[in-house]
């Protein structure tokens, strides 16, 4: 996660279309959720950290889609899977042979 | 030539180790896919009983959790077929409105968005999104898989869980938009990341 978060940009600083990264603003704002996702090539990524570092005007979008797809894993990750359907799942599993450690192997 | 009933079959001790230990994650996907805590208790249950059945044909070493996934997607689709239920939205329609890249950012809808506290919101907005969206948003913002893996966990191209995942986030950000302006949230003049508590306008 640290290798794509970009310093934040020098404020007093004019955006330019296109800071010295390679990449404009416009390709940059469309591939901030790929960016995010860590899902483009490599000096592709490099490419988009540089200019966000160097962008006032694009930063401020870099910030706010971080946030929200962090919101979405947080909203999300604390749902567990209900006691009683762990012990269905191993109840079932029993009556096709599984022997579990205990009865609680699942927690 | 029965083995004792002490005796574990090494199987049993790799499902333990290496499935089970899922199961939070695959009850949150096949939630994710159902919308219903019923069905998804069934589809979790049947997920496990068959991945312990071919157990012996899962590569050792390989991503189990993934392979629970592909399992249980598979279970979803073969139980709505049996129910006929219906999806809100089919994938010709899907692929229609879904663009190549993130949509053009809408900054006046950020700055609604960075004065609310997003979770209790994006809960509801998440169940209410229509299935495909879901799964793909699910398998990538929740469960952390790369859109290779959803790719193959859904059965679908790498560029369909692209468009599905970016036009979920989109309706998700409409959602939570809309709610935050019926909580008489207004824009304010300056956007950076969603607040921790909402601002109300006077």
């Amino acid at each position: 996660m640290s290798d794509k978060q970009p310093p934040r940009p020098d404020a007093s600083q004019p955006a330019a279309a296109k800071p010295k990264s390679g990449v404009d603003c416009a390709t940059v704002l469309e591939q901030l959720w790929e960016y995010l996702d860590s899902e483009l090539l490599p000096e592709h990524m490099q490419a988009m950290r540089t200019h966000l570092a160097l962008c006032s005007r694009c930063y401020p979008h870099y910030d706010f889609e971080k946030a929200f797809l962090e919101a979405i894993s947080a909203c999300q990750c604390t749902r567990c899977a209900p006691d009683d359907v762990k012990c269905r799942v191993i109840d079932s599993l029993r009556r096709a042979g599984f022997s579990p450690t205990s009865s609680k192997s699942t927690g | 030539m029965a083995a004792p009933s002490e005796v574990r079959p090494e199987s049993d001790l790799t499902f333990e180790r290496e499935a089970l230990p899922w199961l939070d994650d695959v009850y949150r996907f096949a939630l994710s896919l159902t919308r219903n805590e019923a069905d998804a208790d069934d589809i979790v249950q049947e997920t496990f009983l068959r991945a312990y059945r071919s157990w012996h044909t899962f590569e050792p070493g390989s991503d189990a959790r993934r392979w629970l996934f592909t399992i249980c997607r598979n279970v979803f689709l073969r139980n709505r077929e049996r129910n006929r239920h219906q999806v809100d939205l089919e994938d010709g329609d899907i692929e229609s409105v879904a663009s190549q890249g993130r949509p053009v950012p809408r900054t006046e809808d950020e700055a609604i968005l960075a004065r609310i506290d997003l979770a209790p919101a994006l809960t509801r907005a998440l169940d209410q999104l229509a299935e495909p969206f879901r799964s793909a948003v699910t398998l990538v913002d929740v469960e952390d898989q790369s859109y290779e893996a959803a790719s193959e966990i859904l059965g679908v191209p790498i560029g369909t869980v692209r468009s599905r995942l970016f036009r979920g986030r989109r309706l998700l950000q409409n959602m939570l938009v809309d709610y935050a302006r019926d909580a008489g949230i207004r824009t304010p003049h300056v956007a950076s990341g969603p607040a921790t508590q909402p601002t109300r306008s006077p």
